[in-house]
């Protein structure tokens, strides 16, 4: 058994899925009230990682975040450090290969909020900022929770992405999947299944848990 | 307080009707200003462009020597900023929160202890002070009624502006409750316009009438005379007479 990578594993997703409830929100409420024509053009994008071979987004980070890369020149230039094959490396790519599983739940829930119910807070004097923590959210919960646990999930069990940015380092990039895909060459069949179950246990666990404690059906992809 | 709410704006909807509205109404006395027309009339968009939700095309708006809207000079006050109290149609009541929370609402800036006595008191004096634990959901069509309203005043604002307050409830209910939502605007000491297509309403709740048909106003009287003297063919059709 790789405690080592199943560690590693909770840990990035931990902070994908926190680095994403703190980017999502801003970024799904646009996305759920704001009235630009070129809307489309940024929902097209956050939902790219939906349908892109996860090797091809890590490639492109890769090379973005490479010595020559912009990405990677300013972060070396700031830490003195690189990202690729780094956890904060694997972080970036985690975040960004997750966004959709955060921003499109977050969004669907804004933008079920009963439009007269936000009136009537900005005709009670409230201003957006406010209306958003005491009204939106609140009657949104669900919503941010299924984001955020269908966030940890993905990242729990990414991949492509971590093998392309990422490679193979014990304690540093080796997530369970890689792991388990090791031993698998290896024909370590046994510990493959030790590792794999425990993945599947957590991940099953995890969302009866989610699903459990709302009580009531959410959505697991958003309707629109 | 004397004075008086000026507006005289136009407001256009793409492949909709072009709504031109030019009404003035009084600050003095407590009184009501209901503003009567057929569905379609445009009364809603009307009372809408007053509270700042939606935005005129053209002309102004203004309550007394402040200026609410301007498209001359592209002015716009934003709803938060004209203080005023606004009854949607189905109450639009916070349904997490209790009730003494949503009256509580827009009291954020005031000092917790202050925030729940006045609510108390203003859910004490629309008589329905044992509400206050309860949701939303948990309580009756007249009683939501009552906790919007109680919830629109708590903010002392300057103007109430009511959407087809009673439209929301069954039959006697609604003729139940005409001359009691009468009773309690004018104990609220806020001038009050309040939008309806009910003609028994209007000439219930009613010291002044707007009749509001195609988008624009065609008469503006007392109930009684309306009734009595319509302005024209139109009104009285809209008055089915």
């Amino acid at each position: 058994m790789d405690w080592a990578a199943i560690w590693l594993s909770l840990r990035l997703a931990f902070w994908t899925s926190v680095i994403l409830l703190l980017i999502g929100l801003p970024l799904a409420y646009w996305l759920a009230f704001s009235r630009r024509r070129w809307k489309f053009l940024v929902e097209a994008l956050v939902a790219m990682p939906l349908v892109l071979p996860p090797t091809v987004l890590g490639f492109y980070l890769l090379v973005a975040m490479g010595p020559r890369g912009a990405a990677g020149s300013l972060y070396h230039w700031l830490t003195g450090r690189l990202l690729p094959f780094s956890f904060e490396g694997l972080l970036v790519a985690s975040v960004l290969y997750s966004l959709p599983f955060a921003v499109q739940p977050f969004a669907a829930g804004f933008a079920a909020v009963d439009r007269r119910l936000i009136e009537a807070s900005w005709c009670l004097g409230e201003n957006r900022l406010a209306t958003f923590f005491r009204l939106i959210a609140p009657l949104s919960l669900p919503a941010i929770v299924t984001g955020m646990v269908l966030s940890f999930a993905h990242t729990m069990g990414e991949f492509g992405v971590v093998l392309m940015i990422g490679g193979n380092i014990e304690g540093v990039t080796r997530t369970v999947s890689i792991s388990i895909y090791d031993h698998v060459q290896a024909l370590e069949y046994q510990a493959a299944f030790e590792t794999s179950l425990v993945l599947l246990g957590l991940s099953f666990a995890v969302l009866a848990v989610t699903y459990g404690f709302g009580r009531r059906i959410w959505a697991v992809w958003p309707a629109s | 307080m004397a004075g008086e709410l000026i507006a005289r704006f136009e407001k256009r909807f793409p492949g909709g009707p072009v709504i031109e509205a030019s009404l003035s109404v009084g600050l003095g006395n407590p009184s009501v200003t209901v503003l009567f027309g057929p569905s379609g009339a445009g009364k809603s968009t009307v009372l809408r462009c007053l509270a700042g939700l939606e935005r005129p095309e053209r002309g102004s708006i203004r309550l007394r020597d402040e200026v609410w809207h301007d498209s001359a000079s592209g002015l716009c006050l934003a709803p938060q900023r004209r203080r005023i109290g606004y009854l949607f149609q189905e109450y639009a009541l916070f349904p997490h929160l209790t009730v003494r929370k949503n009256v509580e609402y827009g009291l954020r800036l005031r000092p917790a202890r202050e925030r729940r006595e006045r609510a108390c008191s203003m859910l004490g004096r629309l008589g329905i002070a044992e509400l206050e634990g309860r949701y939303p959901r948990q309580i009756s069509g007249g009683q939501l009624q009552r906790v919007a309203l109680a919830r629109a005043l708590a903010p002392a604002p300057r103007l109430l502006l009511l959407d087809e307050p009673l439209s929301a409830l069954d039959e006697p209910t609604r003729a139940r409750l005409r001359g009691e939502l009468r009773r309690l605007l004018l104990a609220s000491g806020v001038p009050a316009v309040l939008v309806t297509h009910d003609r028994a309403e209007a000439l219930e709740l009613g010291d002044r009438m707007l009749v509001m048909i195609d988008g624009r106003i065609r008469q503006a009287a007392p109930p009684e005379e309306v009734f009595r003297a319509p302005a024209g063919p139109d009104v009285a059709e809209a008055l089915g007479l």
